[in-house]
């Protein structure tokens, strides 16, 4: 990738000037999250290559890539779970480089992991009973939860891991909600799903949004996703080539897999 | 049908104190990813200072056994966790085993040191003395006692892990560290609540166990064995399998004793005592591994630099003048010290090529060198050179049998299995008085000591003890430039291969399992060599010279200057003869210097490199020529581990082995 690509992922690009009627929640031109050059690998191997993003304040805000381009590894980044190696991390005004994933998660970060989010040899009740930094009685947690998952309150003795992957992925979905947070990441929702169930998860992550949350959601089929979300960017090997708002990106999309990007 | 219900009722008891160690030692290792070797020590040191308040100062029982386990045990806990365990987290297995291992060491030395081993410290059990029958039989009120707090910890633990929020808490951590802080939780917590807890077991364990053996240190501290066995049997995952396989070494053990003709049948006598520990290695080889935690390769933080022949050489020269400038300004005693330390130093040289190349952690080169001291001493009469050749075959000839069922552990549980084999030579093997290998009787030690003589070359006959002394020394170098050797050589290449990342060597087509042999048996013989000079030196030798615990020491000094490097060896060897020399002036010294290797080994989590790599590496800051650096840290990603003989059968031709020394970050040709 050339430095002339990485111009389309300056701010302006990504921050949507003209609010497509979508995003329902979005909160005004503050941005939540704001990396600049950020930088991240394994080891000695540099796998995040200098990252510019401005995330607005409410909405969906799509990331696509390719196998490998490095989109776990910049949810994992952002969660505090993986070392930032350069740049800076700006969420809500704060840097939060070197942030504790448990105190990010305080402060109303929740991150669904890729594959699971659950915590597969506890019942659906235990999963929803831990979170408790809230002040909030596990009981009424569970109420709420069921309340807006009334298909997880009939699994409620049920080891999450013996559910279907779709009630797993939407028992991860409640788990976080009922975190009440700030800043949703979900990492590859629809990760060995059938596409009736991711497109039922991702309505359930719509109406998420709807309430205020900003969601940034890791994707690698872009149709699903595109039709929900605020904006979009693209990530190859570990650099931002292409961001705007999701018609955009979804036109130039398919000559960009095949690696002729235009400038 | 009386005997039977007897015995069936003393295996239970028994079996409810394994339960309760080995239940303390799955929680805390669930919870927090590290084995802990010491808590037997834990246990052992409970039950020194339950005695202490109990009977030395006559507290009531109920007083003494609040304190110990439920305050003092705890906080312990908490410190090891706070101060050592938690920084642990991405240190490779050796380096997590040899902190526990240090810690061990360190109990133990303190409580030689604070508990005179010399005075017999009586340890009546609780209200000994009435008794009920159970079925007609009698059974004393401790028994009853004992069996009711078992089941009251395995229901309490149950109640605790599923009822309580931090068993909650504890369960998270154990399915999903990483999810439990994306929750906000604190993992960590969870973390120290279960080495105190892990603590508190191990305490109470000590104590109910302390009146059927005598209150003696290694004995109590040892014991934990039985409780890894049980433990392995449940995975060192399932609390309630543990329980079933604590209630089975229980049984089995009782019986044994109760049935076994061991009045008639003279080998038999030992062999109850070893049942867990071939309980233990049967299950480590029995049960499905896969599934196993420990053991996945990670990125250590260990790097070493390569080391050349001109090095060698010259460090060779110099460490041979100095034994020779050297000798003579020693007196005897500190002569003798630095001779054993140079001898236990070849030893440990044998866990170079082992540990520090090729990323497999032992527990039983001592028990190797043991057979090379009974070989040695069998085979002098056949002439010196034969007799050093000959230890050297025939204990590299055992570890190649004995490491062919272990040849698919890796990491925690090779260590465990390599324990148990130590243990097994310990209490079994060195006590029997021969044994008898294709018509040629072998006299052992049963229960006394072996004579050796000195190897006795021609520029050397007669060696002096000074004489004796450079002759370690050369030894040393002579076995260390070997390994040097190894090192630069391909199969050096590949140890390195197999320790950095299994999954890869596999993929390149390397065939681990006749690396893995090889290096065992290497190792072996090495460790057989050293154990034949180490007989020679003292002329007169005892089985203790070679237990499973003198393996610890060994290996942590090895550990702190710089197992991957002959020089970090050296190290070693000098730090053991300079302890042992010091040790020797004054009883203080001695309690001390017993301390310290614990402290080193402690230490260990800290720099995990050893002092030899440390002071290479500052050197190497400053500007000096120092020694070229090669990275440890793989290219290649870190992948699951995959089934060890998964790897094809071609050897590595130039090509791959071009791919080899790239992803390992080795300069070809160098
Ligand atoms: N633990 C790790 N150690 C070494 N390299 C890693 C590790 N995890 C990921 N990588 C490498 O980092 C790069 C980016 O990985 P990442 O998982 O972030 O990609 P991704 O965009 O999420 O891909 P996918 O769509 O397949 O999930 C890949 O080349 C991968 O091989
Ligand atoms: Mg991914």
């Amino acid at each position: 990738m050339t430095s002339s690509s990485m111009a389309t992922a300056s701010p302006n690009g990504v921050h949507p000037t003209a609010e497509p009627e979508r995003a329902a929640g979005t909160a005004g031109p503050e941005p939540i999250l704001q990396l600049s050059d950020l930088r991240a690998g394994y080891g000695a191997i540099e796998v995040l290559h200098g990252i510019d993003l401005m995330v607005p304040a409410g909405g969906i805000f799509a990331v696509l890539g390719p196998n490998g381009a490095g989109k776990s590894t910049l949810l994992k980044v952002l969660a505090g779970l993986h070392p930032v190696s350069g740049g800076t991390i700006v969420m809500a005004g704060r840097e939060v480089n070197r942030a504790r994933p448990d105190d990010l998660a305080r402060s109303g970060l929740c991150l669904i992991p890729e594959g699971r989010g659950v915590f597969a040899n506890l019942t659906v009740e235990e999963n929803l009973r831990l979170i408790t930094h809230l002040g909030a009685r596990p009981a009424e947690i569970e109420e709420r939860t069921y309340a807006r998952f009334p298909q997880l309150a009939v699994r409620r003795k049920q080891v999450a891991g013996t559910m279907s992957g779709g009630e797993q992925q939407m028992l991860a979905l409640a788990r976080s909600v009922a975190t009440d947070p700030g800043l949703l990441l979900i990492d590859e929702l629809s990760m060995g799903l059938a596409p009736r169930i991711v497109e039922m998860l991702y309505e359930l992550v719509a109406e998420i949004a709807r309430t205020g949350v900003t969601v940034i959601a890791v994707e690698q089929f872009a149709r699903t996703i595109l039709g929900i979300a605020s904006s979009a960017v693209v990530i190859t090997t570990g650099r931002v080539v292409l961001a705007g708002l999701p018609d955009e990106v979804e036109s130039k999309l398919s000559g960009l897999y095949l690696g002729n990007v235009a400038d | 049908m009386h005997d039977l219900i007897a015995y069936t009722i003393f295996g239970l008891v028994t079996a409810s104190i394994y339960a309760i160690a080995a239940s303390g030692l799955v929680v805390t290792y669930t919870t927090s990813g590290v084995f802990n070797l010491a808590h037997g020590a834990t246990g052992m040191f409970g039950a020194f200072v339950y005695w202490q308040l109990r009977f030395a100062w006559s507290w009531p029982a109920w007083l003494a056994l609040l304190i110990v386990v439920g305050v003092l045990a705890p906080l312990f806990g908490c410190v090891i966790e706070k101060t050592l365990m938690r920084n642990l987290a991405d240190a490779t297995e050796a380096t997590k085993l040899a902190v526990t291992i240090g810690v061990l060491v360190a109990l133990v030395g303190a409580a030689l040191w604070i508990w005179d081993p010399q005075t017999s410290r009586p340890f009546p059990a609780f209200y000994a003395g009435s008794k009920v029958e159970i079925l007609g039989v009698p059974v004393t009120s401790d028994q009853l006692i004992t069996v009711g707090i078992g089941v009251l910890c395995a229901v309490g633990l149950r109640v605790l892990l599923y009822r309580t929020r931090i068993g909650l808490d504890m369960r998270a951590v154990v399915d999903d560290r990483s999810l439990v802080l994306l929750n906000g939780g604190r993992p960590d917590r969870a973390s120290m609540f279960s080495w105190a807890l892990g603590s508190m077991l191990a305490s109470l364990a000590g104590i109910l166990i302390a009146p059927y053996l005598q209150l003696s240190v290694i004995p109590l501290t040892l014991l934990v064995v039985n409780a890894y066995a049980a433990a392995v049997i449940g995975r060192l995952r399932s609390l309630s399998m543990t329980v079933v396989g604590a209630v089975i070494i229980g049984l089995l053990q009782s019986y044994a004793v109760g049935y076994l003709p061991t009045s008639t049948v003279s080998w038999l006598q030992r062999l109850p005592d070893t049942i867990p520990i071939i309980v233990l290695f049967i299950a480590l080889l029995v049960l499905p591994h896969q599934r196993l935690r420990g053991g996945a390769s990670r990125r250590s933080r260990e790097a070493f630099p390569l080391p050349t022949y001109r090095l060698a050489l010259i460090g060779s020269a110099i460490v041979v003048v100095a034994a020779i400038v050297v000798g003579p300004l020693l007196g005897t005693q500190s002569l003798f010290s630095m001779s054993s330390g140079l001898a236990l130093g070849i030893i440990g040289l044998s866990l170079v090529p082992l540990v520090g190349y090729g990323g497999q952690i032992s527990l039983c080169q001592m028990t190797y060198a043991g057979i090379g001291a009974v070989v040695w001493a069998h085979a002098t009469s056949r002439g010196n050179l034969l007799g050093l050749v000959l230890a050297f075959v025939v204990a590299a000839l055992v570890g190649a049998i004995t490491a062919l069922p272990a040849i698919r552990l890796r990491g925690l549980y090779l260590a465990l299995a390599t324990a148990a084999l130590a243990q097994f030579c310990d209490t079994f093997v060195f006590g029997l008085s021969s044994v008898t290998v294709f018509g040629h009787t072998i006299p052992l030690f049963g229960f006394g000591s072996l004579p050796a003589s000195r190897p006795n070359f021609p520029l050397l006959r007669e060696a002096s003890d000074r004489t004796y002394f450079v002759l370690l020394a050369a030894i040393f170098c002579i076995v260390g430039i070997g390994i040097v050797a190894l090192r630069r050589s391909r199969y050096g290449r590949m140890l390195l291969a197999m320790r950095e990342s299994p999954a890869a060597c596999a993929m390149l087509g390397l065939r681990l399992t006749t690396v893995k042999l090889g290096v065992f048996s290497l190792s072996a013989g090495i460790a057989g060599l050293g154990g034949a000079l180490l007989a020679g030196l003292s002329t007169q030798f005892a089985p203790d010279a070679f237990s499973f615990f003198q393996n610890l020491p060994l290996l942590l000094l090895m550990m702190a200057g710089g197992v991957a490097m002959v020089s970090g060896a050296f190290f070693g060897a000098v730090a053991l003869g300079v302890f042992s020399a010091v040790g020797s002036m004054s009883t203080l010294f001695n309690r001390a210097a017993s301390v310290l290797p614990g402290l080193v080994g402690v230490g260990l989590g800290e720099q995990p490199n050893g002092v030899v790599a440390d002071i290479a590496a500052g050197l190497a800051k400053l500007g000096r020529r120092g020694a070229r650096r090669e990275s440890a840290a793989p290219a290649v990603a870190d992948a699951e581990p995959v089934w060890e003989w998964s790897g094809l059968d071609a050897p590595l031709n130039k090509q791959e082995l071009a791919i080899l020394d790239t992803a390992l970050g080795v300069k070809a040709g160098v």
